[in-house]
């Protein structure tokens, strides 16, 4: 398997199980932390919500179940499709995809967060300042994808699949854990 | 060391070795060992493996890779071998 190793591209040539758990662990972690002050929750690997009320408990316990959702599905898929996958190649892995939305927490602070029906008022008087919140949705949007990427690397290094098994075990794996993880995080919230 | 012919990439066979002692040859016709039809790397990352009496965590440690890794490099190793035997 010919795999160019960078910590940018793809870290999981040379960092994966428990390792890569306790790095990502601590990335998460400042996510959330972040994410907290600048009131943005993410939701499993896609979903990110600028919510006005939020408590650190369950910022944490939304961003955790993500993590737990998408490990076991994933795991799930990978213990069907492949032989020798071990759990916590797979946990450390997919916790340290999750990265870049440590940097997809910051532009929450150059948002405000306001009323929808306000928000409509502003902007159709012209008064709403929509550059800042289409820029910030831009910069989210751009390491939620990079974070995507890294996510479809850190399967394929722990399962091992190749070829058309991995491309569609991994979006059906991801669609799944979106669900899921989108349903636990508005119970937790709403 | 060449393993394919040039013109029809059938397997080549070994047709006689020589001494370099005594210059005794000995000719035949005799197959290349499956481990010699692999590629030099994966020779090498064979005889890394059994150094490390065959232990892919201790690979990992030796080549900086993860263990992920050098176990799927073992899985594409095998393949080769699969369809080197068939």
């Amino acid at each position: 398997m010919k795999n160019n190793p960078s910590f940018v591209g793809n870290p999981f040539v040379r960092i994966a199980g428990m390792k890569a758990f306790c790095i990502g662990i601590i990335f998460v972690t400042a996510t959330v932390l972040i994410g907290y002050m600048s009131h943005t929750v993410f939701i499993g690997e896609l979903q990110v919500k600028f919510v006005r009320s939020v408590s650190l408990m369950q910022a944490f316990a939304v961003q955790f179940s993500a993590l737990a959702v998408i490990a076991a599905v994933m795991y799930g898929f990978g213990t069907g499709l492949s032989r020798n996958v071990r759990f916590i190649d797979i946990l450390g892995t997919v916790t340290l995809s999750r990265w870049p939305l440590v940097l997809s927490a910051i532009p929450g602070f150059f948002v405000t967060l306001e009323d929808p029906d306000l928000i409509r008022e502003k902007v159709l008087s012209g008064n709403y300042d929509v550059v800042s919140l289409m820029a910030a949705s831009i910069v989210i949007m751009a390491f939620a994808v990079y974070a995507t990427v890294l996510l479809f690397r850190a399967y394929k290094i722990s399962t091992g699949l190749k070829g058309i098994q991995l491309r569609w075990s991994f979006f059906a794996a991801l669609a799944i854990s979106e669900l899921l993880s989108a349903l636990i995080a508005y119970k937790m919230i709403l | 060391m060449p393993c394919h012919c040039p013109s029809c990439h059938c397997q080549l066979d070994v047709k006689s070795l020589t001494c370099e002692c005594c210059k005794t040859e000995v000719s035949g016709c005799y197959r290349l060992p499956t481990l010699a039809l692999l590629p030099a790397e994966d020779q090498q990352f064979i005889l890394s493996f059994v150094r490390s009496s065959g232990s892919l965590k201790e690979m990992s440690a030796r080549l900086k890779l993860s263990y992920p890794t050098v176990r799927n490099m073992l899985n594409d190793i095998i393949e080769r071998i699969d369809s080197h035997e068939k």
